[in-house]
């Protein structure tokens, strides 16, 4: 009785087994290596903290980097009601080019759901020069052009 | 051996984990503060006036505006600005920094979509036919809660 209770490779999993993926050498000479005192408790530490979970890696920036500037065409119907001079306007096959990613801000990552900002200028009647439009987009929402 | 099994199982949860789990769950639990009234009134005043030139309308359930209006009102006191009350984020005051969800957010903005359901535009099957809310249903609808 007190030899099992010690040793809990007798149960099929202990579900109290947390095995660190940075020690794969524990699983070398046993699946169920006996625990020591100290390994009797939880210690599972998975946490994320935000400082982690919200930085951006540098392929990630520089992905993000290289798009700006890109000429896009919006491939779906899409209203947009924030242009003082243009009140309903529909952005459909409208041509713009990338200005901003706004999801990477100072390194950190943003989950704003429009990450593309795009730059249009848009001919206006009774206007020598055309309106500037700046928009949101998703990924899905324009196609890039040659 | 099935009894050993269950001698075992209570061993190994023992007294020791189970506080400590307790303890932590303890630590998580916050106790929810209230957003100070003269916020939810400046949130009011903006919900009201932002519905008025976005030709919008709340909810015909003043009880969904009244809870958002007070979210925005806590975010304005916690990060000292009107973040949706109604997303996840992982970095309160970077996402506050940049600006997308601050609101009114850039959905409603350019698009007037309002997930929160705070504005609503009249062909929404929930908007209701008005554009002002008193702070007494704002209190009497979150008193509920």
């Amino acid at each position: 009785m007190t030899s099992c209770a010690t040793t809990p490779s007798t149960l099929p999993f202990s579900p109290l087994r947390c095995v660190s993926p940075f020690h794969p050498t524990r699983f070398l000479n046993s699946p169920f290596p006996r625990p020591s005192i100290s390994q009797r408790g939880f210690s599972c530490h998975v946490a994320v903290s935000s400082d982690i979970s919200s930085s951006v890696t540098s392929e990630e920036e520089a992905e993000a980097a290289a798009k700006i500037g890109k000429k896009v065409r919006v491939t779906v119907p899409l209203k947009v009601y924030h242009v003082m001079k243009i009140p309903d306007l529909d952005l459909c096959g409208l041509e713009g080019a990338i200005k901003q990613y706004v999801a990477i801000w100072k390194g950190k990552r943003i989950t704003a759901n429009l990450p593309f900002k795009v730059e249009f200028f848009i001919p206006v009647e009774g206007q020598d020069k055309p309106v500037k439009v700046l928009a949101h987009l998703r990924e899905d929402e324009f196609e890039y052009v040659d | 051996m099935a009894t050993q099994a269950t001698f075992l199982g209570s061993t190994l949860l023992s007294p020791k984990l189970d506080s400590s789990l307790r303890r932590s769950n303890r630590l998580k639990t916050r106790a929810q503060v209230d957003p100070s009234d003269k916020s939810v009134e400046i949130m009011r005043k903006f919900s009201e006036q932002y519905a008025r030139k976005s030709g919008t309308y709340f909810c015909v359930d003043k009880g969904v505006t009244s809870v958002v209006i007070k979210g925005l009102a806590d975010h304005k006191d916690s990060l000292g600005a009107p973040l949706c009350p109604c997303r996840h984020y992982d970095d309160k005051a970077a996402e506050v920094g940049q600006g997308f969800w601050n609101c009114p957010c850039v959905p409603m903005r350019e698009r007037k979509e309002c997930h929160c359901m705070l504005f609503l535009t009249p062909d929404n099957d929930f908007a209701g036919q008005e554009q002002t809310i008193t702070l007494d249903e704002i209190k009497e609808a979150t008193s509920k809660l």
